[in-house]
């Protein structure tokens, strides 16, 4: 249903995102993920609301935090993804670090699949 | 936002209760409140941008525009950043009066926060006695830098003008009388029976949701997280300072921490200008290129300035998280999640102190 009060906010976003902090999260975003800051931007802009992206420096500090007490979640970017921009849930998150307990778990394929699910 | 509940209930942009536009969208399931979120973009000023390019001189004006309530603590943050940049050292007695003008701003600010939120939740004989005690604090910011706000008075090596020993006891008797009266509004809040069912229990942020968000100043510390940069500040500890926090992490407990806390800035003020003694107010120095991340506490919480600046003393970047971001961003998400009340919206809203201003630097 579209409300006649919704607006397109992707500009707004957009602006938000070419702040100095939230443009080095979104490049340190993407350098986890493998991907270009454009394709990280677009993903954001999707997924997130203007206020999670306006707050998005103090959550990625928040959870380089937990990542340092989190080895298996830091290499898949687990807390950047459910805690800093909110783009996967927690319980996804949790369906991830136990794929990557299994015997025979490729990172680079669990983060394939990360992406596949975040895009 | 995605509609996934009853009625998608929007609040603002234009709302008698918001002294600026916001919008907030809730997700409604029958009077229950689900999730909100928050659109800005009504008041964007771009000042980040504004400032590249420029000399430094006139980012300290610029830097003061960002917010009219706390233009002191801009104006501070932005000439501290430039002085450690370039190694200028300021004289005590400019550190005391820089000291006394941000509690004088934080006092202000926290009692139009308070006087907000009282208007909110329909007490507004108090809130009009708070708006009408921070008429004192106003005053005594226009006897230090002659006007009420935008003063630029805080300048590199120094302040613009000294404070006269007359108006020093003038700004002390009203420290006497904001805390004569003060202690009469504090105790109409925290015994008002209708004040406690408006906000106790409403608008309660988890400690996990307070950690993840990285959220700051008195929404921090009425939660039970010690945040407060002035604890790094030797000349606060010398004067006295203590970290002030609450557990009950609802509106109530963040309106009673800002109250705890104007009584702990009018004892700084008095502390520090028993502490003034005659000197110089402004030493030279002069601007070299480098960059630097610098944090104070404003009155909403942490104010970060990242700043870099060239050879030539122009701004190459700048970037200015505001406390207001990380507030505005929590209440939204954690504190006004799953509402009882449509009615509660607004106050748990104010309650963080959104400045929209801020947010829309």
């Amino acid at each position: 249903m579209k409300l006649a009060y919704e607006r397109d906010l992707t500009p707004m976003k957009l602006t938000s995102l070419s702040g100095v902090r939230q443009n080095d999260v979104t490049i340190a975003l993407a350098n986890r993920l493998g991907i270009s800051r454009q394709r990280m931007r677009r993903i954001l802009i999707q997924k997130c609301d203007l206020m999670t992206l306006e707050n998005l420096g103090p959550r990625y500090d928040a959870a380089e935090i937990q990542a340092r007490s989190d080895e298996i979640g830091d290499a898949l970017s687990l807390p950047h993804l459910s805690t800093a921009a909110g783009i996967l849930t927690k319980e996804r998150a949790d369906h991830y670090r136990a794929l990557a307990g299994e015997k025979d778990a490729v990172t680079a394929d669990i983060l394939r699949m990360i992406l596949e699910e975040i895009s | 936002m995605k509609k996934v509940v009853d009625v998608s209930l929007p609040v603002g942009p234009v709302h008698p209760c918001f002294k600026e536009p916001c919008r907030i969208k809730c997700e409604t399931r029958g009077e229950r409140v689900v999730t909100t979120e928050v659109e800005l973009g009504y008041v964007k000023k771009g000042i980040e941008k504004i400032m590249v390019g420029r000399p430094w001189q006139e980012t300290i004006f610029l830097a003061e525009r960002v917010c009219g309530i706390c233009s002191v603590v801009h104006n501070t943050v932005i000439v501290e950043a430039l002085e450690k940049i370039s190694g200028i050292t300021v004289p005590r007695r400019a550190e005391l009066l820089r000291l006394i003008l941000n509690e004088l701003d934080r006092i202000q600010s926290h009692l139009l926060a308070n006087y907000s939120y009282c208007y909110t939740i329909e007490h507004e004989t108090l809130g009009m006695y708070l708006l009408n005690l921070r008429e004192t604090a106003m005053d005594s910011i226009e006897l230090m830098t002659g006007t009420r706000i935008m003063a630029a008075y805080v300048v590199p090596g120094g302040v613009r003008e000294d404070l006269s020993a007359e108006n020093a006891a003038a700004i002390l008797a009203g420290t006497y009388h904001m805390e004569k009266e003060l202690k009469r509004f504090v105790k109409m809040f925290e015994t008002g029976p209708m004040i406690g069912l408006r906000s106790k229990g409403i608008g309660v942020l988890s400690m996990q949701d307070a950690l993840a968000s990285g959220v700051v100043g008195p929404t921090a510390r009425a939660a039970g997280l010690p945040r407060d940069a002035r604890k790094a500040d030797p000349l606060y500890l010398e004067m006295g300072w203590h970290m002030i926090t609450r557990t009950e992490s609802d509106n109530f407990s963040r309106i009673m921490l800002r109250f705890d806390e104007l009584f702990q800035s009018l004892n700084l003020i008095r502390n520090a200008v028993a502490a003034l003694e005659p000197g110089k107010i402004r030493n030279g120095g002069e601007m070299k290129a480098g960059r630097i991340k610098h944090t104070i506490e404003a009155p909403r919480g942490d104010l970060t300035y990242d700043i870099e600046i060239d050879a030539a003393g122009q701004v190459v970047s700048v970037s200015i998280q505001t406390p207001s971001i990380p507030n505005i961003e929590v209440a939204t998400h954690a504190m006004m999640k799953d509402l009882a009340s449509a009615a509660d919206v607004t106050s748990t809203f104010i309650s963080a102190d959104p400045c929209i201003a801020c947010a829309e630097r």
